[in-house]
């Protein structure tokens, strides 16, 4: 179950932030820049799979994709990643020892 | 004279029956193959009885044991699988309708070694389709119907591995095994009042399990107590050429834990703000529960758990990597099969998830797993409900029953402690700790560092040494 876009983890446990909330102080995106974005990968969707998706679930398709970069948004203002942040490419429970050297 | 009620106590329990002659494991079997059949489905909580396979396996499994060749705790013992989990020439349907008829032609790791521990598999149990991943908004999100609590069938059983959890608390099966991506065990189990373990990634193989979130998933196991749960542990934790995430071992009781008595006493840390938003319930049941544990630990009190955007994390992870585990089913459109209307949807929003995005994503988890592991090892388990809410009615759609208005931006928020410890791979139990309004189960959480699980079971088996909340059995089963 992922966060935001999904309903039992926004009522049930995980009571949203609101939109926006994280990143209100930064001088990021403008808002309501994540609908505009939204709208353009609602069109790719539309494109792609437009076969298998009527007028309202494409509008619910849109919905999900705003909430999505709105939480993209959020992460990225919440963990504040430098370029020398590698990513877990084969994660592991048990954090490596230390070694020597590094960046 | 024993009969199907044995089926409600532990492991150890109806193992010792076994031995002693005074039940059979085809007794075993039959009452547990009954009340799957009569029970299970006004619970929706069974896909498929597998009665052939469960009466052959019980048959070996007596004759085995009569011969003086016991292959030890769970020998003779029925079980259920989530319906994810391969198993030979039986449907595996992953809960969801258009992968009804799909069949695999091996076992997952995890079903091989229990057939090894001698356990006899009954039952696929229900599941929410795709274990969730797709965004479902409503109970109602399984070819199988609703998953039910057991305590109240107008209730939501949890999910998604809804069956796994109701089966136990009904008394189908004594234990289950679930999966867990981002709190698919740990809520059934709250919802359904059991106990249920969520292992330290990589512990447990996923060879021949749905994949939902390569980094992210997790097997583990459903029971009434915690001490099945480090039994049945023992039997399926430990390295799988076929899962190159495992690697380490697990022997429950092999190494000396402690016991709560004084010199051994835990160290517990209560974490600030667990019960802001939670359930009134909840909040008196966690007062009471921590009354007991002081009995056998040090409380340290409003420990501040790390401020980090776990959830959102999680939220890019699964979409990304759902998307890519289940990119055949959207592209297709038989996605439009599924039981709930965001499931039919939710996929092709997530097919949009921007690579940046994602990879910024598993750039976090390095300092959320560093600092989680800086604040666990300073206890032996850090503590909060498991669900801060009770079990949702049946029937209505989870944002219905979100709050009417979002919180103030510096109101205190309960710690998402679920998000936060299948983000870090920690392992996490939840135990019964009370029943609340229309007799819904209560749940506390004890999560610990990575790979403590023995240390989470000693104080677990001592909490329920202490409390008879998982004693107890629902009304009407």
């Amino acid at each position: 179950m992922a966060v935001a876009r999904r309903g039992f983890l926004m009522s049930v446990a995980a009571v949203p932030l609101a939109p926006g909330a994280l990143g209100a102080q930064s001088d990021a995106s403008p808002p309501g820049d994540e609908n505009a974005v939204a709208g353009a990968l609602a069109e790719a969707v539309k494109r792609q799979f437009g076969t298998h998706l009527d007028a309202a679930e494409l509008a619910a398709v849109k919905k999900e994709l705003a909430k999505g970069l709105e939480r993209a948004e959020r992460l990225r203002m919440g963990a504040r990643l430098t370029n020398a942040d590698e990513p877990v490419t084969r994660f592991e429970a048990r954090p490596p020892q230390k070694r020597g050297g590094g960046r | 004279m024993i009969g199907e009620e044995v089926l409600f106590s532990s492991i150890s329990e109806i193992g010792a029956h076994l031995r002693a002659q005074r039940v059979s494991a085809v007794d075993l079997a039959q009452w547990s193959l009954r009340r799957l059949e009569t029970i299970g489905p006004k619970l929706g909580a069974v896909v498929t009885v597998t009665r052939d396979r469960a009466l052959a396996e019980a048959h070996r499994a007596n004759q085995k044991l009569l011969a003086g060749r016991d292959r030890g705790p769970l020998h003779g013992i029925p079980y259920g699988a989530k319906d994810l989990l391969a198993t030979k020439g039986v449907p595996t349907t992953w809960g969801a309708e258009p992968l009804r008829s799909q069949v695999f032609d091996v076992d997952a790791t995890v079903v091989q070694r229990l057939a090894e521990a001698g356990a006899v598999l009954v039952a696929k149990l229900a599941m929410v389709e795709l274990a969730g991943g797709l965004g479902y908004n409503n109970p109602d999100a399984s070819f199988t119907g609703p998953g039910r609590t057991p305590w109240n069938p107008e209730h939501w059983s949890g999910g998604s591995s809804s069956g796994s959890a109701a089966a136990v608390a009904a008394g189908l099966v004594p234990f289950a095994i679930g999966s867990e991506t981002s709190g698919s065990i740990l809520t059934p189990a709250a919802f359904c009042g059991v106990t249920g373990l969520r292992p330290t990634y990589g512990l447990v193989s996923r060879h021949g399990a749905m994949a939902l979130c390569w980094t992210l998933d997790k097997l583990g196991v459903l029971a009434h107590r915690a001490d099945d749960c480090g039994i049945v542990l023992s039997a399926i934790a430990g390295p799988d050429p076929h899962d190159p995430t495992t690697g380490e071992t697990f022997r429950y009781r092999e190494r000396p834990a402690k016991t709560g008595r004084p010199g051994q006493r835990f160290k517990v840390g209560v974490l600030r703000d667990a019960t802001a938003e939670t359930d009134p319930d909840v909040e008196s049941h966690f007062r009471q529960a921590l009354a007991a544990l002081r009995d056998v630990a040090d409380l340290e009190l409003d420990v501040p758990f790390p401020d980090l955007p776990y959830r959102e994390a999680l939220g890019v992870i699964v979409d990304a990597e759902g998307a890519a585990a289940f990119r055949d089913l959207i592209e297709s459109g038989k996605v439009k099969q599924l039981r709930d209307a965001s499931d039919r949807v939710g996929g092709y929003a997530m097919m949009m998830t921007r690579a940046v995005d994602y990879v910024d994503a598993i750039r976090s988890r390095v300092a959320m797993r560093a600092e989680l592991d800086a604040l666990a090892s300073r206890y032996d388990a850090l503590v909060a409900p498991a669900r801060t809410r009770l079990a949702p009615p049946i029937g209505r759609d989870f944002d219905a029953l979100a709050p009417g208005s979002p919180p103030a931006p510096d109101a205190p928020r309960s710690p998402a402690t679920i998000a936060a410890g299948n983000l870090a791979g920690l392992p996490a139990i939840a135990l019964p700790m009370g029943f609340g309004k229309d007799r819904l189960p209560t749940s506390l959480q004890l999560m610990g560092r990575a790979f403590s699980e023995d240390t989470l079971l000693a104080l677990a088996v001592a909490y329920q040494e202490m409390t008879d909340w998982h004693r107890q059995r629902p009304p009407g089963v």
